[in-house]
């Protein structure tokens, strides 16, 4: 059975990017966009790995992972944190707020699809 | 007849040109002579009537010399000007006073009452002095038609005086409620006023000239015949001489319209001082050649013809009918003259004090809905000026024009003298109260009423024969033209001598007696101390006031421009950046005053009360008043300026503080925000591109989709470059300008096409102004790169049902002002600071574009020498662009 | 705008006791112009001690004319003359005099 991979992510074009690299890996991905609700659909959907972007409209990705690690049943899923900053003091709030892996924007499409092999444990 | 007619109205065409002349040169600020000292003589001027033009030889003929007091008493207050006047006019100005009845109630605690019973006090005192206006117009018209047609034709009264009513409401009405503001003035009505001023002593010096020289052969001869005439001895009863002198001299100050020239209108205190000798010099003229042509009429003219109307009848009996006509325009500019400014007088006190309250009231709490009061107040005013000379006609009708004309003015004269008391107390005895005030002029205005004003409209018509004679319920202390008995005194003096008894005794003992209102106290101070310039005027405490919503009322009452205006001048002043200035008690007062010369001091006061909320006088106010010594004043005021300077640069320093934290804040995020920017498209084209390198079979919509992709991120970042590239050239001010021309209006319809505005884009775009077509010599391709900008944000960001935005154009002394307002929910006031920074988006919207947009425009306008800015208020989001309209010119003038 | 006199005006003191000439020039003009209308009033009252007509030494009123025509010409040219004397920077505002009386209640 395939694994399910959740995209956070405001940019329409990373979304087609990305889920296209992944469901041509045999993922099976869903995405959303935007901060507001992020948290709520994620623990609905309750992905295996969860990819993040920080820089949402309505509630930044640091928020949203602070939220589902402090409560609920997505306490301990795998979570990518994307960010096109860059900065090393994003990278380090990341950490501390619980996130497995910090990612900065552009990526290499192989680089991408071995972290988040490396995050669901397949 | 026809020539008459035809005369009259060519002289009123002629005035018509006149004033509007005098508008036009005002607006285009040429107007500094319209404002020399001796138009403001001529202007006062209309203190002669049509009853001292007729009516002062038929009051020689009546009482021979007496007639000249009705001169003598102004003529003393003028060399007494710097007793009181000087005092008036000057807190007319501090105080943007608009009438009479203002002054006295901004003096008393700004009381609406007051200045309510002081309107009607008003309209009850001059109605009877318009309709003798009227009535002398009138007679005049109707000996001249009877003297050209043989006795044929007699001319229907009642139409005529109605033509002259209608007429006159006309001419007041266009000439002197153009503008709102009255401390701005009516330029063309004082300048119409000052040419009719000159006419009329013209004539009169004319018919006199004639009337000696032309008649009686020299001075010599004259004055053997006036002692050898019926009026030869001096048989001046002391009383009236003394009486009528004081009474002119009251009614002179008191006199609405009067009022109305010298305080209101006064451009310049200065002015006084030469008006000061030669405005009793024009008196002194007009009242020069009466007594001859009193006694010459008596001598030429049948018994028992109409005295009043001698300056007319003779040069016709002499078959001057040249003379005959000038002297008719004499006493016809003398009427019109004087009704137009008592109009304008009384319809502004029944405007601010009458309508504009009960109009609030009506519309409850709604100062702060938006709409403009000017049309109300405006409209109020039309509405009053026709209503008021309609009175004045009805009352002629009613009175039948069967006084002698003499009686009728003095009449009036005793009416508006009842304010004299509450006048002067209230600008030299701190200790007058608005109580006081309010006793001492019931009870003056009913004792006039009794004793003279219902009396005067004839036996029996209002108060019956036997009251009048016997008193009212057999009480003969009490029948009115003999109050306690004191039968036998002349019916002006009797009511003169009870109604100024006991109006200034109850004034002055209740004053006494009562304790003023916080408020009445301050007012009181600034009224009497007004040469004193450091006042301390905290009539507000800081408080609840909202700028917002000042200025939301604020454009209702002045305009939009003009308030805008105030409040820019004032933010500059306080040091703060934008348009809206911190609602401080200093600026509240400002504001007051100048809305007061709107609506009134009781109206403006009681508006801000709205919004600034109750308590407007704290004790630390009253205790700063009660002890005040001229010492302690110059010292407080010279800390007072001091510590205002301190505050000032305090403020400026905290505003300067603020926004560098928040520009660090920002720089901060520089750095992140344009990794941000730039690395979200490489995103994009690094995964499309390696997804095109490493598969090989792709169907080839796809591939193409992709490069698609690819190509437009490119664009974006290309575009991005570009912004920035062009934000640091402006920056850095290295950007050269190609200067261009270009009719504005060309510039805007680009602008909105290069937006994308087309009619059927969901943005409705209306524009007014009468600035579009002025031609700029600008970087025009900047300039429009800047509303381009602006008209899509509003494309972007309006979030009404029916978007629309509205382009204002217009042009103030040389710099061009657009403003865009969009009906969608603005901007946030605590964003407003920071939308000019870069990279600052409001809301959440992605709505494409990095936030340089309107940084660029920031910069770009700080090159053509303008400036873009949030303009609050508007009710949508709304932005104001003004620059100057010719950039070199203004460069090298620097 | 006003008066400076090197010698006599004390700093912050309001009670200046001395002015240099000009500004005494300054005040006598405006004391001048506080009496006018008095003068004016009183002689213009003349009339009322005039004898009735029938007395010893009635008035006519040919010199009744005169003679208030004579006052209102004086007046006015003593009115103008002050009233041209007055410097014209003077402003109108600037004298204590006035300020002493009105702080008074």
């Amino acid at each position: 059975m395939s694994k399910h991979v959740l995209l956070v992510e405001d940019e329409p074009n990373i979304i087609e990017a990305v889920s296209f690299l992944l469901s041509r890996d045999g993922w099976s991905v869903s995405t959303h966009s935007n901060g507001h609700d992020a948290a709520d659909v994620i623990r609905a959907k309750q992905p295996d790995v969860l990819v993040l972007d920080v820089m949402l409209p309505g509630r930044s990705g640091f928020d949203i992972l602070e939220d589902i690690r402090s409560e609920g049943v997505c306490r301990d899923v795998p979570v990518l944190m994307l960010t096109a900053r860059g900065q090393t003091k994003d990278r380090e709030r990341a950490e501390r707020l619980g996130a497995t892996r910090f990612m900065t924007k552009p990526f290499s499409n192989a680089e991408i699809i071995e972290t988040l092999h490396e995050l669901s444990g397949s | 007849m026809n020539l008459l007619i035809f005369v009259s109205l060519g002289y009123v065409m002629v005035l018509f040109i006149v004033a509007f002349a005098a508008e036009r040169a005002a607006q285009a600020g040429r107007g500094k002579w319209l404002r020399s000292p001796m138009i403001y003589t001529l202007s006062l001027s209309i203190y002669c009537t049509a009853w001292t033009f007729y009516g002062a030889v038929g009051f020689a003929v009546r009482s021979g010399l007496e007639f000249v007091t009705i001169y003598l008493g102004p003529s003393l207050v003028m060399f007494g000007w710097w007793w009181t006047l000087r005092k008036l006019v000057r807190i007319g100005r501090t105080q943007r006073i608009t009438s009479i009845a203002d002054l006295i109630s901004a003096r008393f605690g700004k009381s609406n009452l007051l200045a309510v019973g002081l309107t009607l006090l008003a309209v009850a005192g001059t109605t009877p002095y318009i309709a003798l206006q009227l009535q002398s117009v009138t007679q005049s018209y109707a000996v001249f038609a009877r003297a050209s047609q043989g006795g044929t034709g007699e001319i229907n009264q009642t139409v005529t005086a109605l033509w002259i009513a209608v007429g006159l409401a006309f001419f007041t009405i266009l000439f002197g409620t153009r503008k709102l503001d009255v401390n701005e003035r009516h330029d063309g009505v004082v300048m119409a006023i000052a040419v009719e001023a000159v006419v009329k002593l013209v004539a009169l010096l004319a018919v006199g000239v004639f009337v000696v020289w032309g008649i009686s052969g020299g001075i010599a001869p004259m004055l053997e015949k006036i002692d050898a005439s019926e009026i030869g001895a001096w048989e001046v009863s002391g009383g009236r001489w003394a009486g009528l002198t004081f009474l002119s001299a009251a009614a002179f100050i008191c006199l609405p319209r009067m009022f109305h020239v010298m305080v209101v209108e006064s451009d310049d205190e200065r002015h006084l001082r030469t008006a000061s000798w030669a405005f009793p010099a024009y008196l002194m003229l007009m009242s020069l050649f009466v007594l001859p042509i009193a006694v010459t009429g008596l001598d030429l003219l049948p018994k028992g013809s109409n005295p009043d109307m001698f300056v007319l009848t003779v040069p016709l009996s002499q078959g001057q009918n040249g003379l005959a006509m000038l002297s008719f325009l004499g006493g016809f500019s003398s009427a019109t003259s004087m009704v137009i400014v008592a109009t304008i007088a009384l319809s502004t006190m029944v405007s601010n004090h009458i309508v504009m309250p009960i109009w609030l009231s009506i519309t409850g709490g709604g100062v702060s809905v938006s709409g403009d009061v000017r049309y109300v107040v405006l409209l109020a005013r039309r509405l009053s000026i026709g209503a008021i000379v309609m009175l004045a006609y009805f009352y002629f009708q009613l009175s039948g024009g069967g006084s002698a004309l003499a009686a009728m003015g003095l009449v009036s004269f005793v009416g508006v003298a009842q304010a004299l008391p509450v006048m002067i107390g209230g600008i030299f005895w701190r200790g007058a109260t608005r109580i006081g005030a309010l006793c001492g002029l019931g009870i003056g205005f009913a004792i006039w009423t009794y004793a003279l004003f219902l009396p005067s409209l004839g036996n029996g018509l209002v108060l019956s024969d036997t009251l009048l004679s016997n008193g009212p319920w057999g009480l003969a202390w009490l029948a009115p033209q003999a109050l306690f008995g004191i039968k036998g005194l002349d019916p002006i003096l009797h009511c003169l001598f009870w109604s100024m008894l006991f109006n200034s005794a109850a004034f002055v003992l209740v004053s006494l007696c009562t304790f003023p209102a916080p408020m009445e106290r301050l007012q009181g101070a600034q009224f009497v101390n007004v040469f004193q310039q450091a006042q301390p005027r905290r009539g507000w405490s800081r408080g609840a006031a909202q700028s917002e919503d000042l200025m939301i009322m604020s454009q209702r009452i002045l305009g939009a421009r003009d308030a805008q205006a105030l409040f820019e001048k004032e933010a500059r002043r306080q040091g703060v950046q934008g348009i809206l200035p911190d609602p401080s008690p200093e600026f509240l007062d400002v504001l007051e005053r100048k809305l007061s010369g709107s609506v009134g001091a009781a109206t403006a006061h009681a508006m801000i009360g709205q919004i600034a909320g109750g308590a407007s006088v704290s004790v630390d106010d009253l205790l700063a008043v009660a002890d005040e010594t001229a010492q302690i004043m110059e010292y407080s005021s010279k800390l007072e300026a001091q510590s205002f300077e301190l505050t000032r640069t305090a403020e400026q320093l905290r505003h300067v503080n603020e926004k560098l934290t928040q520009l660090s804040v920002q720089k901060d995020g520089f750095i992140s925000q344009i990794s941000h920017e730039l690395r979200t498209p490489m995103t994009s084209i690094r995964a499309f591109s390696e997804i095109l390198r490493d598969s090989d079979d792709m169907a080839a919509t796809d591939k193409a989709r992709y490069a698609g992709i690819i190509h437009s991120e490119t664009l974006r970042l290309t575009r991005l470059l570009d912004d920035l590239l062009d934000l640091a050239v402006l920056e850095a001010g290295r950007v050269s300008l190609n200067l261009s021309q270009k009719s504005l209006s060309e510039v805007i319809e680009s602008a909105v096409s290069s937006a994308g505005i087309t009619s059927d884009t969901d943005l409705v775009v209306t524009q007014k102004g009468s600035g579009r077509d002025i031609v700029l010599t600008t970087d025009v391709d900047r300039l429009s790169q800047v509303f381009i900008n602006v008209i899509s944000n509003a494309r972007k960001y309006c979030t009404a049902d029916i978007p629309t935005l509205l382009i204002k154009a217009f042009e103030e002394n040389g710099r061009v002002t657009v403003d865009f307002i969009d009906n969608g929910s603005g901007i946030a006031a605590d964003m407003r600071s920071v939308i000019f920074e870069k990279f600052s988006r409001v809301g959440e919207t992605q709505a494409g574009g990095a936030g340089l947009g309107l940084a660029i425009c920031r910069e770009i306008m700080h090159r053509l020498d303008g400036e873009i800015s949030y303009l609050p208020g508007q009710g949508g989001g709304a932005f104001r662009v003004r620059f100057p309209a010719e950039l070199e010119k203004i460069q090298q003038d620097v | 705008m006003s008066e400076h006199d090197p010698v006599f005006d004390a700093p912050n003191s309001s009670g200046r006791l001395f002015l240099e000439r000009r500004g005494y020039r300054q005040r006598r003009i405006i004391d001048a112009a506080r009496i006018l209308p008095i003068v004016g009033l009183l002689l213009w009252l003349v009339p009322l001690i005039w004898p009735d007509v029938g007395e010893d030494g009635a008035i006519s009123t040919s010199q009744a004319t005169l003679y208030v025509f004579a006052i209102w010409i004086a007046l006015i040219g003593v009115g103008g003359f002050l009233a041209w004397r007055m410097s014209p920077s003077e402003d109108v505002s600037g004298d204590e005099t006035e300020q002493s009386q009105g702080a008074e209640r």
